[in-house]
């Protein structure tokens, strides 16, 4: 991993149409200023592990469950 | 043409091809699976349908129609997500949550951070994230309902 040194209001950049800046440093945490293509997807790390981890949870793995069953399960709580 | 799916669920399903749906960054966790077809009971109107991969039969999801649980869900969409699925008209868009199923079937579950939103015309379909705090990726549907009711 590239590791940079960067104080508060200096930035640097990824390829020709990324820009990182470094708005502001405090004890718990940093601001960061992202510059980027509007088709670039940026989240943060632990959104798009949770997003992976809940799908991955979701695959159906028992072949009893059907769709009516699902439909009723709702019905009677209406 | 149609496609064949040695579904693990199912057995073997015959798809036709104008039924795919292509995801071009596929699912989270699943970016390598770029197609899947959604299956319902034929005449039967249910919320919830099977998300099936193309290409891996072991892959399934259920999904749900969110509205149905929750009338005021408004997922932001972004430009570049209605770019990728080449949405040109509002009335087009489609949107699903993935539904998690515990043993406990009461107790099921929505994914509505993370909705799959469709292009239905031109099935083209992505997964998106919202970065807010306003919906969460398990969201207990009965309670929902309940809420509403």
């Amino acid at each position: 991993m590239l590791v940079v040194m960067r104080k508060s209001g200096q930035s640097f950049t990824i390829g020709k149409d990324i820009e990182i800046q470094i708005l502001e440093v405090q004890p718990n945490g940093v601001k960061i200023g992202i510059s980027a293509p509007k088709d670039l997807l940026i989240l943060r790390k632990e959104l798009l592990d949770e997003a992976r981890l809940v799908n991955r949870g979701s695959v159906i793995k028992s072949v009893r469950i059907t769709l009516t069953d699902l439909k009723e399960t709702l019905g009677e709580n209406e | 043409m149609d496609m064949i799916i040695n579904s693990q669920q199912f057995g073997q399903v015959e798809v036709p091809e104008t039924e795919i749906i292509v995801f071009p960054q596929g699912l989270y966790g699943f970016e390598d699976l770029k197609r899947f077809v959604l299956l319902g009971n034929t005449g039967e109107s249910n919320p919830f349908m099977w998300l099936h991969a193309i290409d891996d039969p072991t892959i399934c999801f259920v999904v749900i129609d969110p509205f149905v649980f929750r009338k005021d869900y408004s997922p932001e969409t972004t430009d570049d997500i209605i770019e990728l699925i080449k949405l040109d008209k509002a009335e087009d868009l489609r949107v699903l949550a993935i539904v998690n199923i515990p043993e406990d079937v009461k107790k099921m579950t929505a994914n509505l951070k993370s909705p799959i939103i469709i292009n239905s015309a031109k099935n083209i379909a992505s997964q998106m994230v919202m970065d807010n705090e306003g919906y969460s990726f398990k969201h207990l549907i009965l309670d929902e309902i309940q809420k509403t009711a």
